[in-house]
C-alpha cells in the first residue's frame, strides 16, 4: 500500500471513529505528567493492578470528579472508584477543571489518606465531664440537632442574636454560610481572615473596591511576587503552572522573600529585604517610573481619581493633570533607591535593575501579594497598596498579562434563595475601634469577650482551630474552658484538633470527597465554577441508586455541611414563625425542606450562563453535567470591564458629581455574578452609582466611591487617617527603630509546600515528608549567639513567653532575621488526636501562667492501616503561635504576625517543644495595640460604625450601621 | 497528514488505542509495553536533545531550539518539546495547516515552516536514530521505523533537501582533544552522538563486554564505558574504533534522504575513528 493510500486509510478510520463519538487517538500526550483518561471512558476506566504484577490483572474504575478541600485553590480531583468494591482507590487531577487543568500538588492525592485515616471522627460526640477533660460519649445526630436548634431558637426569640457565632477556617462554598447566618437574622459570621490575608486585601480594596488580586501570570512579561506562589499560598498550584509557562516564554520573575524559599530559587531576581521594608521597595520602583516619565500618562489621567485628590488636598491648585503630575513627582521623590536600600538592606543598584525591568513590562506586569509581608507587619496593607500602584502606573490593570481585581475573574452564581440583611451589629466581631477593618476581628475574641463582658451562647468553630492557629492560644483556652463566656461550643470538623478538645459537641463533617460545595476562584483571566461532591454518592447515583442524604454514602455518620445547615435551620424554625424556614424550603415541593439536588440543580439551571447549553449538547441536565465533569468555564479572556460603556438605557435621570461619578435612577438588574465587591453609596434621591465619565463617555469603572482607581482614599482621610490617604510606607512594628539591639525579627507565617495549617495532619504521606519546623538561623547569627550547629536547642523569647526548638543553621535566611514555619507543633493532651502528627503534651496552669511540655513524640501504633505501625518519625515540631501576643493593625485589623524576639541558647532544663506564656502579659499587649486605633466613636464622619461601601461578608441593614446611642451622645 | 500523526501516537507508550492504530497501519501484532519500555526507555531515548545536544543528554540546547520553534508558531512549548512524538505531531499539524490555507501566500508560509521543521528538527537526527532502531527494536517497532523512514522519504521528495546544515549541527562542537581537555571530557563526548557521530546504547556496552570478555558494570553508560576502558584500554579503544568506522558507512546509507546531514554525521564518525586510533597508538 502506498503512503498516500495508507494516509487516506488512517484519515477514514479516524473520521469513522469520531463519528461514533469516540476518540481515535489516546488523548493528551502520555509522555509527561499531562496524562489523563479521556472523559469518554470515565464510566469504565481500566488500569492494571499494580499489586498483581507481573500478572496483567485489569481493574475497572469509575472516575468521579470533586474538588480538593485542603488549601483554598479548589483544584479539581478525580476519584478513582473501584467498581467491584465501590471504594475510592486514589485521587488524581481532573483535566476538565479550567483552573488546575489536571494538575495537583501533593495535598490533592493525599485526600485518600484523610478518607482512610484511622484516627478520624466518624460519629457525633458529646462532652461528658468538664470541658477540656477529654471525655466523650457518642450521640445521635437528632439529639445534637435538637439541642442546638432549641438553644439557637431561644436566643433568637429573646433577641440575643449576637450570642450566636459561626467561626470559619477553610471556607467551603462561596457565601453559603454567610447566607445561612443572614437567614437566621444573625450577624454571626466570623472568619479567620484577619490572621490570614486581610492585610493584603485591604490594600487592594482601597485602590479598586475589590479585595483580592488576580494576576494573569501566564501572559505576563514581568512577574513580581511578594509571596511564595511557586510552592505554597492561595491558588499556588494554578498560579505556579502559569508562572512557569510565562517563564518558558521568557518572562522575568522577581521575588521578594527574606527566606530562600523554593519560589525564590526560581527567580531571576531574588530580593531578601529586611522584613517590613517591602513597601519602601515598591515605592522606590514607583518613584523611578514617575520621575523618569515611564508610567502610562494617559491611563493615569483617565483612571486615577487625581481630580478628587487635587480638590480635597490641594484646592488652591489649578485642577489640571499637569498640576497633579507635578505633585506626584514631589510626593514620591523621597523614595529613592538609596532610601529603599537603607530600609531593606538590598543594594540600591540591584533595586535600580529591578525597577528597570518593571518599567519594560508595559501592561504585562503581573504582581501578587497575599499574606507574606502584608500579614507580617503593622501597616502591611500598604505593601499590597504600593505594589498595586506599579500596575496602576503602567496601566497593567485587567490587561493580558496584567493584574485583575478578583471579582472579575470569578463567578459566584445566584442561589435559589437570597436571605435578608440582619438587623443587628455584632460588636465582638466588628468592634468600634476598627471601623476600616477588612474582616472580623476574630483573633481578638477572647480579649473582646473579657473586655466587654459579653458572652457567646452558641459558638461554632468550623474547620477551624483557633487554639492552635491563632496567636495567643492560651487566651483562647481560657475563654473556651469558661462556660460563663462560651455557653455551648460546637466543633464542626472532620478530624481532631486542639480547639475541638474544648468543645461540647464534635460533629463530623465530610472531607473533600464527602461533601458538596460550589467554588470559583480567580486563577487566570477567566471565570469558572468548580463543584465539590461526595464521590461515592455520585458514583452510586450513576449506577442508578437514589440517595437523598449524604450520610448514607459517607463513612460512619459523617455528614456534609449543606444538608446539616438546611436541617438545623429547618429545626430552629419548625413553624416558620421566625421567618427562617422560607430560606431552606423547597420550591418544587413547598412545605418540604430543600435538598442539595434541588439547591444545586436550580443554580446550574438558572444562574450559570452557558451551562444548560453545554449540558444539553451532551444530553445531560446541568446538575448531571456538573456531577460528571466537576467544573465549567463560564467565561474566558475577561478584559478590562471598567472600560465597558454603560448602556444608555441604564442612564435614566442621571446625576453627576464634579469628578465624573455618574448616578442613575434606573434600577439595578439582579446581579448575575454575586462575587463580592465594594458597594458605593447612591444619593439621597434614590439614584445608584452606574459608572464614571471618562473623556466624555460613561464607563462602568470600579466599585469605589469615585468609580475610579483610588490613588487618594477619601475614606481613609475622612475616617481619621489622613496621613495614609495616599499609598505610602509605614514603618513596621519590627522596624529596627522599634526593636532593642538584642532583638531579631521572627518570620512565622510561611507554609511548607506539602502541609496546610492543621488540615493535613491526617495525611500520612504528607506527614512523612514534613513533620518538623526548625528555626532558620544564619551562620553569622549562630556564631554570635554561640549556637554550634544545626540541631542545637534554642529558646525564642517573645513579648509574652518563650518556646524551645532546634536551630537550622542556613545561609537561606537574611542575617538578623529568624524564621519558623507555623505548620508544625501539633499536640494532644488525651488519647484523642491525630497520632501521625501530634505529640502528647501536658498542659499546666498557674494563674495566668501556662506551660505546655512535650511528654512523648509521635510513635508507631497499631490500627486498621498497617502503615501506622511503620511510623518512623518522632518529631511533630513546636507550637510557636501560642507564644505570640495579638497585634491588630489599627486600620486593616490584620494580625501583624512578625515578632521581635530574643534568641538564646537553650537554658539548662529547657526541653524541646516546651512553651511558656503569661496571659496577663498578652492582655497588656492587646491593650497597647488597642491604643493605636482610631475609634468610630471619635472619628466617624457621618455617625456610622463603618463606611458602608466597604466589603463585609454579612452586611446588616443600614440602620445597624448607626453608631450606638451612647456614642452619638 | 494523518499518517504522521498516527506514527507519532505510536511513539508514546502503548495504550488501548494502540492495537487499532497498529492494525490500520498494518504494522503487525501490537507491541507489548515491555517492548516499548526496552526500546524507548532503556536504549534509544526518543528525544532530539539526546542526539543533538553537546552533552548527549535530555534537555539543554537541543530542546531549547525546538522549544523556540514552538514559540515561533505562537505555541506554548510542552515540557518535553523535543520528544519524537510531539515533533512528529507538530509536523503533521503543519502539513494540515498548509493544506487548509485559505490562499497561496498563507500556504507558502506554512510550507516554509513545515520545511524548517522537517530539516532542522527531524532530519537533523532521525536518520541516525532510525538506523540504530532497526538494530534494537522488536518486529513491531522495526516496522514502525521502516514506515516512518518511507514517510520521511516522501516528504523530502516533496520539499527537497536544503543546502545549509541544520543549526543544531552547525553549532555542534566537535570531539574534544583528549590531550588538551582531559580524558574525562573526551570520554563523555563519545556518548554524545552529535559530537562523536556514533550512537552507543546500553546494549552496545554489554556487547563490548561480551566481545572482549570484560565485566560490564550495571550503571549509567558513562560509568560503564569508563569501567570497560579501565579493564583493557587497547582492546576497548579498538572496539570503539570499529564501531565508529561502521557508523561512517551506516550514515552514508541515508545520503539520499538527508544529503549534507548524512555527510556531517559520517564525517563525525570518521574523526572519532581517527581519534580512537591515535589514542590507541599513544598508549
Amino acid at each position: 500500500m502506498s503512503i498516500k493510500d495508507l494516509n487516506e486509510r488512517v484519515s477514514a478510520a479516524r473520521a469513522e471513529c469520531e463519528a461514533r463519538g469516540e476518540t481515535f487517538y489516546p488523548g493528551a500526550s502520555r509522555i509527561h505528567l499531562a496524562s489523563f483518561p479521556p472523559k469518554e471512558r470515565w464510566d469504565d476506566w481500566v488500569e492494571l493492578d499494580s499489586k498483581a504484577w507481573p500478572k496483567r490483572v485489569e481493574k475497572r474504575f469509575m472516575l468521579v470528579p470533586t474538588t480538593c478541600f485542603n488549601c483554598e485553590s479548589a483544584c479539581g480531583l478525580l476519584a478513582y472508584i473501584d467498581k467491584s468494591t465501590l471504594e475510592v482507590r486514589k485521587f488524581e487531577g481532573n483535566p476538565e477543571h479550567p483552573g488546575s487543568r489536571g494538575r495537583n500538588c501533593a495535598k490533592g492525592p493525599a485526600t485518600l489518606n484523610q478518607v482512610t485515616d484511622p484516627d478520624r471522627i466518624l460519629h457525633p460526640l458529646k462532652r461528658v465531664g468538664k470541658r477540656g477533660e477529654g471525655k466523650w460519649e457518642r450521640v445521635g445526630w437528632d439529639e445534637a440537632l435538637n439541642d442546638l436548634a432549641g438553644r439557637i431558637r431561644k436566643a433568637i426569640q429573646e433577641g440575643r442574636q449576637e450570642e450566636i457565632m459561626y467561626h470559619v477556617g477553610r471556607p467551603g462554598e462561596d457565601g453559603f454560610t454567610e447566607r445561612m447566618m443572614a437567614a437566621w437574622g444573625c450577624d454571626a459570621h466570623n472568619s479567620h481572615t484577619n490572621v490570614c490575608s486581610s492585610g493584603a486585601r485591604c490594600g487592594y480594596q482601597f485602590w479598586t473596591g475589590i479585595d483580592r488580586p488576580s494576576p494573569d501570570h501566564a501572559r505576563a512579561k514581568v512577574i513580581f511576587l511578594v509571596s511564595a506562589h511557586l510552592e505554597t499560598g492561595h491558588y499556588f498550584n494554578p498560579h505556579a503552572q502559569r508562572i512557569i509557562e510565562a517563564k518558558q516564554q521568557g518572562a522575568k520573575l522577581i521575588v521578594l522573600d527574606t527566606r530562600l524559599s523554593n519560589t525564590a530559587t526560581h527567580a531571576d531576581f531574588w530580593l531578601a529585604p529586611q522584613p517590613g521594608s517591602e513597601a519602601a521597595i515598591h515605592l522606590a520602583i514607583a518613584n523611578y517610573l514617575i520621575q523618569h516619565n515611564l508610567y502610562d500618562r494617559d491611563y493615569v489621567r483617565r483612571w486615577w481619581n487625581w481630580q478628587e485628590y487635587l480638590d480635597k488636598e490641594h484646592p488652591g491648585l489649578e485642577p489640571t493633570f499637569e498640576s497633579f503630575e507635578r505633585l506626584l513627582k514631589a510626593e514620591y521623590q523621597s523614595y529613592t533607591f538609596d532610601f529603599a536600600a537603607q530600609e531593606s538592606g538590598i543594594e540600591a543598584d540591584v533595586l535600580r535593575q529591578v525597577a528597570e525591568i518593571v518599567s519594560t513590562a508595559g501592561t504585562r506586569l503581573s504582581t501578587h501579594n497575599w499574606r507574606s509581608a502584608a500579614s507580617g507587619n503593622e501597616g502591611g496593607w500598604q505593601v499590597s497598596r504600593t505594589l498595586f500602584m506599579l500596575n496602576a502606573l503602567l496601566g497593567a490593570v485587567a490587561t493580558p498579562g496584567g493584574l485583575y481585581p478578583n471579582a472579575w475573574n470569578k463567578f459566584v452564581p445566584r442561589p435559589i434563595h437570597l436571605p435578608r440583611h440582619p438587623e443587628h451589629w455584632n460588636e465582638l466581631t466588628w468592634p468600634l475601634e476598627f471601623p476600616l477593618a477588612m474582616n472580623e476581628l476574630s483573633f481578638l475574641l477572647p480579649h473582646l469577650v473579657k473586655k466587654t463582658g459579653k458572652r457567646l451562647d452558641v459558638y461554632f468553630s468550623r474547620v477551624y482551630n483557633p487554639v492552635w492557629t491563632n496567636p495567643d492560644g492560651f487566651s483562647w483556652i481560657e475563654m473556651l474552658a469558661d462556660e460563663s463566656q462560651v455557653g455551648l461550643h460546637v466543633a464542626l470538623t472532620p478530624t481532631w484538633n486542639e480547639t475541638a478538645y474544648f468543645a461540647d459537641y464534635i460533629l463530623p463533617m465530610g472531607l473533600g470527597s464527602e461533601r458538596h460545595d460550589l467554588h470559583s476562584y480567580e486563577t487566570y483571566a477567566g471565570q469558572w465554577i468548580g463543584f465539590r461532591q461526595p464521590v461515592l454518592r455520585a458514583a452510586r447515583e450513576r449506577l442508578g441508586e437514589t440517595i437523598t442524604d449524604t450520610r448514607h454514602s459517607n463513612p460512619g455518620e459523617v455528614w456534609e455541611e449543606n444538608e446539616f445547615w438546611f436541617e438545623l435551620s429547618w429545626r430552629i424554625d419548625p413553624d416558620g414563625s421566625l421567618g427562617i424556614r422560607p430560606f431552606v424550603e423547597s420550591k418544587e415541593r413547598p412545605g418540604e425542606r430543600l435538598t442539595v439536588d434541588e439547591y444545586y440543580g436550580w443554580i446550574f439551571e438558572n444562574s450559570v450562563p452557558g451551562l444548560p447549553d453545554a449540558a444539553a449538547r451532551e444530553g445531560l441536565k446541568p446538575l448531571e453535567y456538573m456531577r460528571r465533569y466537576g467544573a465549567f468555564e463560564v467565561a474566558s479572556d475577561i478584559g478590562p470591564l471598567y472600560e465597558n460603556p454603560v448602556p444608555l438605557e441604564d442612564l435614566e435621570e442621571i446625576a453627576e458629581d464634579r469628578f465624573g461619578r455618574v448616578l442613575t435612577r434606573t434600577p439595578a438588574p439582579p446581579p448575575l455574578n454575586m462575587a463580592p465587591t465594594g458597594t458605593p453609596e447612591g444619593d439621597d434621591e434614590g439614584r445608584r452609582p452606574a459608572g464614571v465619565r471618562v473623556d466624555g463617555e460613561v464607563l462602568r469603572g470600579f466599585p469605589t466611591p469615585s468609580g475610579r482607581l483610588e490613588f487618594y482614599s477619601s475614606t481613609l482621610a475622612e475616617w481619621g487617617w489622613k496621613e495614609y490617604a495616599l499609598p505610602t510606607y509605614i514603618r513596621s512594628h519590627v522596624h529596627p527603630e522599634n526593636m532593642d539591639e538584642d532583638q531579631m525579627v521572627l518570620i512565622s507565617t510561611f507554609r511548607l509546600p506539602v502541609q496546610i495549617h492543621t488540615r493535613t495532619a491526617n495525611s500520612k504521606w504528607l506527614d512523612e515528608i514534613a513533620h518538623t519546623n526548625p528555626l532558620w538561623l544564619h551562620p553569622s547569627d549562630a556564631k554570635r549567639l554561640g549556637i554550634q550547629e544545626t540541631g542545637d536547642l534554642v529558646r525564642v523569647e517573645t513579648e509574652i513567653g518563650y518556646f524551645v526548638l532546634k536551630a537550622w543553621v542556613t545561609e537561606g535566611i537574611k542575617p538578623g532575621v529568624v524564621a519558623c514555619s507555623h505548620h508544625m507543633g501539633r499536640w494532644k493532651i488525651h488519647d484523642h488526636g491525630q497520632r501521625q502528627l501530634m505529640a502528647t503534651a501536658s498542659l499546666d496552669r498557674k494563674g495566668s501562667q501556662w506551660t505546655l511540655k512535650r511528654k512523648r513524640g509521635v510513635e508507631p501504633y497499631p490500627s486498621s492501616d498497617p502503615d501506622t505501625s511503620r511510623i518512623w518519625w518522632t518529631d511533630a515540631g513546636v507550637h510557636q503561635n501560642m507564644t505570640f501576643p495579638v497585634h491588630p493593625d489599627p486600620i486593616s485589623g490584620m494580625h501583624c504576625w512578625h515578632q521581635a524576639v530574643r534568641v538564646r541558647k537553650a537554658k539548662r532544663g529547657d526541653r524541646y517543644g516546651e512553651i511558656w506564656v503569661d496571659t496577663e502579659k498578652s492582655t497588656e499587649v492587646f491593650d497597647a495595640w488597642l491604643e493605636k486605633t482610631r475609634s468610630a466613636m471619635v472619628y466617624s464622619p457621618d455617625g456610622t460604625r463603618r463606611p458602608s461601601w466597604l466589603i463585609r461578608p454579612v452586611k446588616p441593614v443600614k440602620a445597624a450601621y448607626r453608631l450606638p446611642e451612647e456614642a452619638r451622645r | 497528514m494523518e499518517l504522521l500523526r498516527s506514527l507519532a501516537a505510536l511513539a508514546e507508550p502503548p495504550c488501548l488505542e494502540t492495537p487499532r492504530i497498529a492494525e490500520i497501519l498494518r504494522l503487525g501484532a501490537p507491541p507489548e509495553p515491555a517492548d516499548y519500555d526496552d526500546l524507548f526507555l532503556f536504549q534509544l531515548y526518543p528525544y532530539a536533545s539526546v542526539y543533538l545536544g553537546p552533552g548527549g543528554m535530555l534537555r539543554g540546547e537541543g530542546r531549547d531550539r525546538i522549544a523556540g520553534f514552538w514559540r515561533v508558531l505562537e505555541q506554548t512549548p510542552p515540557p518535553e518539546a523535543d520528544h519524537l512524538a510531539l515533533v512528529l505531531a507538530l509536523y503533521a499539524r503543519l502539513c494540515e495547516l498548509e493544506s487548509e490555507a485559505p490562499d497561496e501566500a498563507t500556504g507558502q508560509r506554512w510550507r516554509h515552516l513545515r520545511t524548517t521543521c522537517l530539516w532542522e528538527h527531524l532530519l537533523s537526527w532521525l536518520p541516525a536514530y532510525l538506523e540504530k532502531l532497526q538494530e534494537l527494536a522488536s518486529p513491531f517497532y522495526k516496522a514502525w521505523g521502516e514506515l516512518l523512514r518511507e514517510v520521511l522519504n516522501q516528504e523530502v521528495l516533496e520539499l527537497g533537501q536544503q543546502d545549509i546544515l541544520p543549526l543544531h549541527l552547525r553549532d555542534a562542537p566537535a570531539l574534544p582533544d583528549p590531550t588538551a581537555e582531559g580524558g574525562e571530557k573526551w570520554l563523555a563526548s563519545l556518548l554524545s552522538p552529535v559530537r562523536s557521530g556514533i550512537i552507543l546504547v546500553r546494549n552496545d556496552l554489554v556487547r563490548a563486554g561480551r566481545d572482549l570478555q570484560l565485566a560490564t558494570r550495571v550503571a549509567e553508560r558513562r560509568y560503564a564505558l569508563e569501567a570497560l576502558l579501565g579493564q583493557d584500554p587497547p582492546a576497548m579503544l579498538e572496539w570503539l574504533e570499529g564501531e565508529a568506522t561502521a557508523w561512517q558507512d551506516r550514515h552514508h546509507r541515508w545520503h539520499d534522504l538527508s544529503g549534507p546531514v548524512a555527510d556531517f554525521w559520517s564525517q563525525r564518525a570518521t574523526t572519532t575513528a581517527q581519534r580512537l586510533q591515535d589514542a590507541r597508538k599513544d598508549l
